[in-house]
């Protein structure tokens, strides 16, 4: 049964959006697409081979084989519409139009069609808009020319190029008589159809599903056409529903896996869900288009900014101008070498470019779209919101760039001016996934607690405001003094801590979606954390996530943003070291033994591009040994110079040479030389057990957890093999210690210690050292095992706890209450350390932060709440605030009436008061 | 913020959290019925051995040397909190295999093997305690097993629900309360339920995972953290609350998906109730007059008191507590501060009360 559109209502100062998100071919090109279907199958053709083996060939990729028995072909309209279809989506353009124009004069309507659409590929907009004019206004019968898909383009076309109300009319006309003519429609003309509804959807969102039904529709007419799934997983694609346009995608791949367009829109895909670009099983989408079609405008974009991810700016702007100078007319191009431009700071360069695209495109906001993407790729929040309200201006109906700058506005901490961009964009696309997630937190977000302390904004889930409050305080004024101090950064008038209690929320405020592997964000001047109630005790060090990000806010402001990241990574996690402490991880040892490091000007690929899982991780580790060296070697200031020459927009290889007056390969060799001192010996340790399976899963950073599944004996025997190896010493001592044979536990782990002092992990031999030496009763041994291990592992909350008990069974009450702190530090969710410290605060008069520890015990859950009440109202008393001690003891008594200590209190307060 | 728009976009993401709405203000006479029925709710008052329960303790089947170990040790750690009090009640211990030498002075000695004979003995002989106000608190530790035949394993046949309902239907009335604290003990609820008898399940019927709930509630018995409202007396639902927040807590510290769910009957519908409350009408009531344990003298009823003055204090006081109990429940459709003021000034009177009541206590030696 046939679909019937819904009918758009034109208002008149509405337009339409037809750009297409980010790093999408323009609108109206459309992705690279085929009909081959139709092709080569007119009656009454032949030639060798026969027309079926020339459009199979096509059909199924194989364009070589296409073209020669295309080229062999009688002439005929098949042949000739096959052959240009082979050109195009291989990438040779030119010929195709020449093919056409000379030999299209038989067969004038899809001739003029198809070059129309070649033009329209490779941004021609002059040449595009006269052919389609030629079909439309045409003086030959409607019957004999494909006007329902020449009227579309056109129409979109208009729409782009500035004419928007005509476009926008003729879209309506398309869909009208669409829904008036009783007459059977082709696959093609259903397709066209469907690219008008999506386009008009932005007015009417409901033509979105409209759209989708017809290209089914389009699909079932003819199953062999990559079209309408093409266009069906772009517009699924642009709504963030990934997993459906992945579904469209693969329909095309699984008939033609070398098509273009399918190729590229898993290049997006690709792009959206970080997958590395050469991970295992997983072929980069991108050097696939190019590979099949090198003249790919979305696709030689998709390269540059890719490039100018990397902070590759010289190899960005070379294959800029490469592509500007083979496709001078694309907006891609146009739009890339633009963005290389703009974050150059080369204005005039940018102005030449954008009146190029004025020229042709005067209503798209692509270029817009794509400086604005790239800015805040660049964390250029404010730039990108600039872009945005550009953009804006071009289309005041772009719900991508309502989208971009609520998103940005979010970044920069202005909540209610994103909110409200963002539901204009919501309102003209409420199947955008990103938008209605972005939505739905910020109305969560209602909920939450704001507490505002200078330059401090803090925005807390409201259950946990109570716990978290002084402490998040704490640890972000104590970071400040110390960036103040070190760097002699100033922070803005507002700095925004937003803490969330769920790890989807938090990932919906970073990336949108949920999923993110991150704990912590930070965007210049806002920052966002997972809580540690997010996490499992013990897997989540908040204090120290909170301080890198802290970290971050100071390098970023210091640079103004333009610190890239693998050097803002190192210093905050660097910073993040000196403050609690970290130690090496396992994966950090076996990308050492690998040779998987980056060299230092390649490092920021680590974190932008990463190759291989995990890769991040070890990047984290690696450039922070990396800072770690310029400060010793060079001092503070070399850090501070580097600082400054990034502010100056100077890359990396210009910035060590002048700040450091080295080679960036004479540093690369002195950094890789200490990191061979410190770690070598134990990363090639490894290698004797070979391959990874110290680690068990790839990249899991715990080693003991990983050997339960081996025999004890066949176990000693491979550590015993392998004596250089610490990965194998620890579980062999994990498995001695189990089985109660402690001698030889100890043996094992204090080897493994030998041979990695700087493992950091949650089964660090010290803390198995620290049990054994306790176990025997050889208290300082174990406690200073147990300092050991926490200083390469301060997430470890119970051994916390565990070293502030030996500390107050040796009546040291300083050191109990410093290890109290630290426990709160890594999970403050739980009542005993808080109450174990107002205990201790409390005998030495310490008032007011016993009443912060009782709050906090109180707000944690403890488990009897009068007791809590009651404890918290003494503390009022002994600090001198009789109205807060009357109103807890009365808190107290509520619960329990009887509660004789509360009452007696009550009646003390009574007396003084 | 107002203007929460209700999006029918897609989503990646589960629904929002929705809470129930508050309940609105209710009516200062609503809530003073109600207040007037709690005022029965507080810990009942028993003259001195009387105030606590006559406790049976019954350790099943461990299945291996470890489980056995465990579960006796529960049982003594149960039975030791239970008699070191001010206010010791009788207890009685069954466990798998008692030890061949036995103190005789160990007043928690297992009295014997607990077998289902043994178990139907100690009930009878139970009889006349079970008469008390206190009555008879009846603990169960050990494996469960669920199913279409549920069991609490114990040497010899296993016990089933009926068959536990047959023993009991022999006791004279008086409160009963039962805490079947083995895993899929939920099946036991039905059965059991009755008006006048707290079943207390460890689990759902359907739930057969080792459970972590007796140990926090041998905890609350063992500690003072579970007498919630500080009256010097453990209620069943208090040590029933004081363990469930705990294996709650732990499973979420864990990060760990709860596999048990402690149930709550005591109002004789067969249905236990996840959060009991004392609230008329809901299963928690009985459970929350109960004492388990009496932890302290001062908490000694009014009916144990020395002398007529001291009855006279006690019982004033406990008026007074009562009071505070109601004014709590009418709080909803109060101004604040006069609540607060109304909540003091009958605070002050028991404050007063009970200076007078330990002044007494002192002069009296």
């Amino acid at each position: 049964m046939k679909t019937h559109l819904e009918r758009a209502v034109l208002t008149g100062a509405a337009a339409v959006i037809l750009a297409p998100g980010f790093l999408a071919p323009a609108a109206g090109a459309g992705p690279a697409v085929g009909s081959a279907g139709q092709i080569g199958s007119s009656e009454g053709e032949s030639w060798p081979g026969g027309p079926s083996l020339a459009a199979a060939a096509l059909r199924a990729g194989r364009y070589e084989e296409a073209e020669a028995a295309y080229r062999e072909a009688p002439p005929g309209e098949g042949a000739l519409l096959g052959l240009a279809e082979t050109l195009r989506l291989t990438g040779r353009y030119r010929e195709a139009l020449a093919l056409l124009e000379a030999e299209g004069a038989a067969w004038p309507s899809p001739a003029l069609l198809r070059r129309a659409e070649i033009h329209l590929e490779i941004g021609e907009a002059d040449e595009a808009e006269n052919l389609l004019r030629q079909q439309v206004d045409g003086d030959r019968s409607p019957a004999d020319r494909p006007v329902v898909e020449a009227e579309t383009l056109l129409a979109l076309l208009e729409v782009r190029r500035g004419m928007r109300a005509a476009g926008l009319a003729r879209l309506h006309r398309v869909i009208d008589t669409y829904n008036r003519s009783p007459r059977v429609w082709s696959a093609r003309e259903l397709s066209a159809v469907g690219r008008a509804a999506a386009a008009l959807g932005y007015q009417s969102p409901g033509l979105f599903r409209d759209a989708l039904r017809v290209f089914d529709e389009a699909a079932a007419l003819d199953p062999g056409d990559p079209l309408p799934h093409l266009l069906a997983g772009e517009l699924l694609l642009d709504k963030f529903n990934t997993a459906e346009a992945a579904e469209s995608i693969t329909e095309v791949l699984s008939g033609n896996a070398q098509h273009p367009g399918a190729l590229f829109l898993t290049a997006r895909i690709q792009e959206r869900q970080g997958v590395p670009a050469t991970a295992e099983g997983q072929a980069d989408g991108l050097a696939e288009t190019l590979a099949v079609n090198p003249n790919y405008p979305p696709a030689r974009a998709l390269e540059v900014h890719r490039l100018l991810e990397q902070e590759r700016r010289e190899d960005a702007e070379k294959h800029a101008l490469a592509a500007v100078e083979a496709l001078p007319e694309a907006p891609e191009t146009i739009a890339a070498l633009a963005a290389v431009r703009f974050l150059a700071g080369d204005n005039s360069g940018l102005a030449e470019l954008e009146a190029r695209y004025e020229r042709s495109w005067a209503g798209d906001p692509y270029l817009d779209l794509a400086l604005g993407s790239a800015a805040e790729r660049r964390r250029w929040y404010r730039e990108a919101a600039e872009r945005s309200r550009a953009a804006l201006r071009r289309n005041p109906d772009s719900a991508a760039a309502s989208r971009l700058l609520g998103l940005n506005l979010l970044r920069l901490g202005a909540v209610e001016g994103g909110r409200r961009a963002l539901e204009d964009a919501f309102a003209r696309d409420p199947f955008d996934a990103l938008v209605k997630n972005t939505l739905d937190l910020l109305d969560e977000l209602d909920g939450f607690e704001t507490v505002t302390s200078r330059p401090f904004e803090f925005v807390l889930p409201a259950a946990e405001a109570e716990v978290l409050r002084p402490y998040v305080e704490e640890i972000s004024r104590e970071a400040l003094e110390s960036f103040r101090d070190r760097y002699g950064y100033e922070p803005p008038e507002s700095l925004r801590v937003e803490v969330y209690d769920r790890s989807a929320d938090f990932s919906v405020r970073t990336v949108g979606i949920p999923g993110i592997g991150a704990h912590g964000v930070c965007f210049g001047n806002v920052i966002a954390l997972e809580s540690p109630s997010a996490r499992e005790i013990g897997s989540y060090h908040w204090a120290s996530t909170l301080w890198h990000e802290l970290a971050h806010a100071a390098s970023m402001g210091l640079t103004e943003n333009r610190v890239p990241r693998w050097f803002t990574e190192g210093l905050s996690l660097l910073e993040e070291r000196w403050r609690f402490g970290d130690g090496a991880a396992l994966p950090f040892y076996l990308a050492l033994r690998d040779g998987r490091l980056l060299d230092i000007p390649h490092l920021n690929d680590g974190f932008v591009r990463p190759t291989w899982p995990g890769q991040v991780g070890v990047s984290y580790f690696h450039a922070s040994l990396v800072l770690e060296y310029i400060e010793r070697e060079f001092g503070f200031a070399a850090i501070l110079e580097m600082l400054e020459g990034y502010r100056k927009g100077l890359d990396t290889v210009l910035v060590i040479e002048q700040a450091l007056d080295v080679t960036p390969q004479a540093l690369d060799e002195a950094v890789d030389a200490m990191i061979e001192e410190r770690f070598g010996e134990a990363a090639r340790g490894l290698a004797a057990s070979g391959g990874q399976s110290e680690s068990g899963a790839a990249g899991a950073p715990e080693i003991a957890f990983a050997r339960r599944d081996q025999g004890m004996e066949a176990l000693l025997a491979r550590a015993d093999a392998a004596p250089a190896n610490f990965a194998l010493q620890i579980q062999a001592g994990a498995a001695l210690h189990d089985a109660g044979r402690t001698a030889e536990a100890r043996r094992r782990f204090e080897r493994a210690a030998e041979l990695a002092p700087e493992y950091g992990g949650a089964d660090g031999p010290h803390r198995y050292l620290s049990l054994l030496y306790a176990e025997e009763q050889e208290v300082e041994r174990a406690r200073n095992s147990l300092h050991e291990h926490l200083k390469r592992f301060p997430a470890a909350y119970d051994d916390w706890v565990r070293l502030a008990s030996m500390y107050t069974e040796s009546g040291e009450p300083q050191s109990a209450g410093a290890a109290l702190k630290a426990a709160i530090e890594a999970y403050p969710m739980l009542p005993e350390p808080h109450e174990r410290l107002a205990a201790a605060a409390s005998l030495q008069g310490l008032f007011d932060l016993e009443i912060q520890e009782r709050k906090a015990a109180l707000a944690s859950g403890a488990p009897n709440r009068a007791d809590a009440l009651y404890s918290l109202a003494r503390a009022h008393f002994r600090a001198g605030d009789l109205e807060a001690a009357r109103r807890r003891v009365l808190e107290a008594l509520e619960i329990a009436p009887t509660f004789d200590s509360a009452l007696q209190l009550l009646l003390q307060l009574r007396r003084q008061g | 913020m107002n203007g929460r728009v209700d999006r029918q976009g897609p989503r990646e993401r589960g629904p929002a959290r929705r809470h129930p709405p508050r309940r609105a203000g209710q009516a200062l006479a609503c809530a003073l019925a109600v207040a007037a029925a709690s005022t029965a709710l507080r810990t009942s008052a028993a003259p001195g051995r009387d105030e606590t329960p006559l406790l049976i303790i019954v350790a099943g089947v461990g299945g291996s040397p470890e489980h056995r170990e465990r579960f006796s040790g529960w049982a003594r750690d149960l039975c030791g909190a239970a008699l070191a009090t001010p206010v010791p009640g009788r207890v009685r211990v069954l466990v798998e295999r008692p030890p061949e030498a036995q103190d005789a002075e160990d007043p928690c000695a297992p009295a014997g093997r607990s077998t289902r004979e043994s178990l139907a003995r100690e009930i009878e002989s139970a009889g006349s305690a079970a008469g008390s106000q206190a009555g008879v608190a009846l603990v169960l530790i050990g494996h469960g097993s669920g199913g279409d035949s549920p069991r609490f394993q114990i040497p010899g046949p296993d016990l089933a629900p009926e068959h536990l309902a047959a023993m009991l239907q022999n006791l004279p009335a008086g409160p009963v309360t039962v805490a079947q604290l083995a895993s899929a003990s939920g099946a036991f609820v039905p059965a059991l339920s009755r008006p006048g008898r707290v079943v207390l399940a460890a689990t759902r019927a359907h739930e057969t995972n080792e459970t972590r709930f007796p140990r926090h509630f041998i905890a609350a018995f063992a500690g003072g953290e579970g007498d919630r409202n500080k009256d010097g007396r453990l209620s069943v639902l208090e040590a029933f609350e004081f363990a469930r927040r705990a294996v709650e807590r732990e499973y979420e510290q864990e990060g760990l998906l709860q596999s048990e769910h402690a149930l709550l009957d005591d109002n004789g519908d067969g249905l236990g109730s996840l959060e009991p409350a004392m609230a008329a009408g809901s299963d928690g009531v009985l459970a929350g007059r109960l004492a388990l344990l009496v932890r302290s003298t001062d908490a000694v009823a009014a009916s144990a008191a020395e002398t007529p003055e001291m009855r006279r204090l006690i019982t004033e006081r406990d008026a007074l507590a009562a009071r505070v109990d109601a004014l709590r429940e009418a709080r909803e459709g109060m101004e604040e501060e006069m609540y607060l003021a109304e909540l003091e000034g009958l605070l002050l009177q028991i404050a007063e009360l009970a200076e007078r009541i330990a002044a007494l206590r002192e002069k009296s030696g």
